[in-house]
């Protein structure tokens, strides 16, 4: 069905369309083809919507067209939100009048049964012929910030980044859409590919692969159409563009609900490990972990190795911490003498000379000795990377309403903090070795003070399980990266 | 690879998709893996020939296409040590067959050399739906039945693929021996992986492949049975 590989011309067309119809578009406020038509507009000047309504002549105050025929120039993308048994004829129309490429919005295809999947072959079929390759249908939308494109629905300027989302499932392409860019990851673009009738996962892959905008891609998948192109296709794209890809549908309930969601069928789990594995797709548990590695990628750089160093506010934390490197596979590191003779000099005489390092006592409340503390870590060459278990006292809320230290004054102090930060940021680059940074504290905390680690290029983990685990993905990429140029 | 090819071709012609025991170890032999020698024996006389040049230990086994429960049959005899006893483990076959099975059409013996136990291993074979042929990695026995302690690869692999493959499975530590047993022969499994790998590349016409077992020794590995079936 897919043997027709995508022009460039038909991704211009679909992520930079100059010309937008929507078709069904309407006035009823929050519908979707409302929302649809009032976002497209609103986020680029320089392009033109055209609204498609048989009985409205206007929606959202723009003029509507009665057919898509009936616009007066050509149509580069049609949006299409008609109920699903106008489908094909809308299709036929977007055929005649040359449109080159759409999205079908609609949902009541493949996934809904012998009926459905009877209309999807249809309307596949009217499309392959005129030349439209299409997202969906059954998809929420797709988005390239780049040209402030969106079919979602969304309103507001969306920033611009470098990791494109792609998924099998529209809420769960928004949920990590709306997660990365709470952790300060801007997107590139992001589309909820529905159930893949013309575009598929593999064709979205081969785009983004050569996309100078996209540097790292995500995906959620629930079956692939073709798994050995994917498989191909992610071997050659790896070794440069990292892949992270969230799967599901490796237990017998999973696998019955992903059939019955997208009409996928999961095929065997275990296959799909092994496909990744082999062409370094990191390939995560779960949501959490995508937007953790995927933050982890975009700001520090990989470990050479496994062995870590942990520096911690006391010695439970550091306890929990190294249990938590050890069942991923990680390794702590043997402090070398002279890290230890340096750390002799910033600590208690009673620290006990060993990884993980206690900084228990006044060391771990002053931030400049902190950051001497770490830099001496990030030195030391039995070391690749660093757990860094900071107190408490670093947040605002509790220096204002513990150490007292009056709102206003809470500026100056975070001045200080961030120059300290700034200067351990060179050290990260320096050494190349990641700083996993987590709170005594559950969550993130304070996203003032989360953000200002962030500067530092610092990975910020909820806690020691989540931040072993990103490490042993991180450290798993870069052997398989290292063996790729072998 | 002449060979190969020339065997799947032939059974393709002839419509035929599930080779014989004689006929798979051959093909596997000819993919460049050791294998146990297995002959077929028209008489007594070409069975005992047979011995001289593969050596003893030897198994004889009835081959019959009509018999396919060859032990019921009283139509195996293993650990033959020399000449007299596989001259006596002949007739007894013979005698047994011909009163069990009176209408059985019979080709003669199949002579095998007994292999020495080793560490089991099962390579394995298949083909995906959606990512075509795969290869398989496990220790035999319980660990491939029960644990279901096996890894995956796609084929075509990599040298790294077949050592990673091999380094997965949670019974790896068996292979680098215990309890006195000598350790396993790495790099023979992970060439036996290899071979495997290029030769279903080479012949898409093969579905399924079985090396069950393979005997792991520290010097190197050993198929004792190959089963191939074609599309």
């Amino acid at each position: 069905m897919n043997n027709l590989r995508v022009s460039p011309e038909n991704w211009q067309f679909l992520f930079s369309p100059k010309t937008v119809a929507v078709i069904g578009a309407s006035n009823t406020p929050g519908s979707w083809g409302n929302n649809a038509v009032r976002a497209l507009q609103m986020l680029s000047k320089e392009r033109r919507v055209y609204p498609v309504n048989p009985n409205s002549p206007e929606i959202a105050g723009i003029k509507a067209y009665k057919n898509v025929k009936d616009i007066p120039e050509d149509v580069e993308n049609a949006v299409i939100v008609v109920p699903e048994k106008f489908v094909p004829s809308v299709m036929r129309d977007c055929v005649a009048k040359g449109v080159k490429s759409a999205i079908i919005i609609t949902s009541g295809f493949g996934e809904m049964g012998e009926e459905g999947r009877k209309l999807e072959k249809e309307i596949a079929e009217i499309a392959r012929q005129g030349g439209i390759r299409f997202v969906g249908p059954n998809s929420m939308g797709h988005a390239n910030t780049w040209a402030q494109l969106t079919t979602f629905g969304q309103f507001g300027e969306m920033p611009k980044g470098h990791v494109a989302v792609l998924a099998q499932s529209g809420s769960t392409c928004l949920k990590i859409v709306r997660s990365l860019n709470d952790s300060g990851i801007p997107l590139s673009n992001y589309v909820s590919t529905g159930n893949e009738a013309s575009l598929t996962m593999e064709d979205y892959l081969e785009y983004l692969a050569g996309d100078p905008e996209t540097k790292v891609i995500a995906a959620y998948i629930e079956g692939l159409r073709d798994g050995r192109r994917f498989y191909e296709l992610a071997k050659k794209i790896t070794p440069h563009k990292p892949i992270v890809v969230l799967k599901v549908g490796g237990t017998e309930e999973s696998a019955r609900a992903v059939k019955s969601h997208t009409g996928a069928l999961a095929g065997a789990d275990n296959v799909y490990t092994a496909a990744f594995k082999q062409s370094g797709v990191i390939r995560v548990e779960d949501d959490d972990e995508l937007i953790d590695v995927v933050y982890a990628l975009m700001n520090s750089p990989l470990p050479r190795n496994n062995r870590a160093g942990i520096l911690s506010i006391g010695g439970g934390p550091g306890a929990l911490a190294a249990e938590a490197c050890e069942k991923e596979g990680l390794a702590i590191g043997t402090l070398q003498p002279e890290t230890i003779t340096k750390l002799d000099g910033l600590l208690s005489t009673r620290w006990p000379r060993r990884n993980p390092v206690d900084m228990a006592g006044p060391a771990a409340s002053e931030m400049s000795v902190v950051m001497n503390l770490l830099s001496a870590l990030i030195e030391d060459t039995n070391l690749d990377f660093i757990l860094l278990i900071v107190p408490i006292i670093f947040d605002k809320d509790l220096l204002v309403k513990w150490v007292g230290i009056a709102p206003d004054k809470v500026q100056a102090y975070r001045e200080s903090q961030e120059k300290s930060i700034l200067q351990i940021r060179d050290k990260v680059e320096q050494f190349q070795k990641p700083v996993v940074m987590m709170w005594q504290w559950r969550g993130f905390s304070d996203p003032e003070t989360t953000s200002l680690f962030r500067k530092g290029h610092f990975i910020v983990c909820g806690n020691a399980r989540r931040a072993a685990r990103v490490l042993k993905y991180l450290v798993w990429y870069r052997q398989y990266c290292v063996g790729a140029e072998a | 690879m002449n060979m190969i090819s020339n065997v799947i071709n032939d059974m393709k012609t002839a419509g035929k998709t599930m080779l014989t025991e004689i006929e798979a170890k051959q093909v596997i032999k000819d993919a460049g893996i050791k294998i146990t020698e297995t002959r077929l024996a028209a008489n007594l006389k070409e069975a005992l020939a047979i011995c001289k040049e593969i050596g003893f230990p030897v198994v004889l086994k009835i081959a019959s296409p009509d018999i396919t429960h060859k032990s019921d049959a009283g139509g195996v005899k293993t650990g033959l040590k020399d000449a007299k006893e596989v001259k006596k483990a002949y007739d007894d076959i013979m005698t047994s067959v011909k009163a069990k099975f009176p209408d059985a059409k019979i080709e003669g013996v199949s002579v095998q050399q007994m292999a020495r136990p080793g560490v089991e291993i099962i390579v394995g074979m298949f083909k995906d739906p959606q990512f075509g042929p795969v290869i398989m990695f496990g220790l035999g026995g319980i660990f491939v039945e029960v644990l279901k302690d096996v890894s995956f690869r796609l084929i075509p692999i990599e040298k790294r693929d077949a050592e990673q493959m091999i380094k997965e499975i949670k019974g790896f530590a068996l292979l680098k021996g215990y309890r006195g047993q000598e350790p396993a022969d790495i790099a023979a499994l992970a060439d036996v992986l290899m071979k495997v790998s290029s030769f279903v590349e080479k012949n898409p016409d093969i579905k399924e492949l079985d090396l069950n077992p393979v005997f792991a020794y520290k010097d190197s590995a050993v198929a004792v049975d190959a089963r191939i079936v074609l599309e």
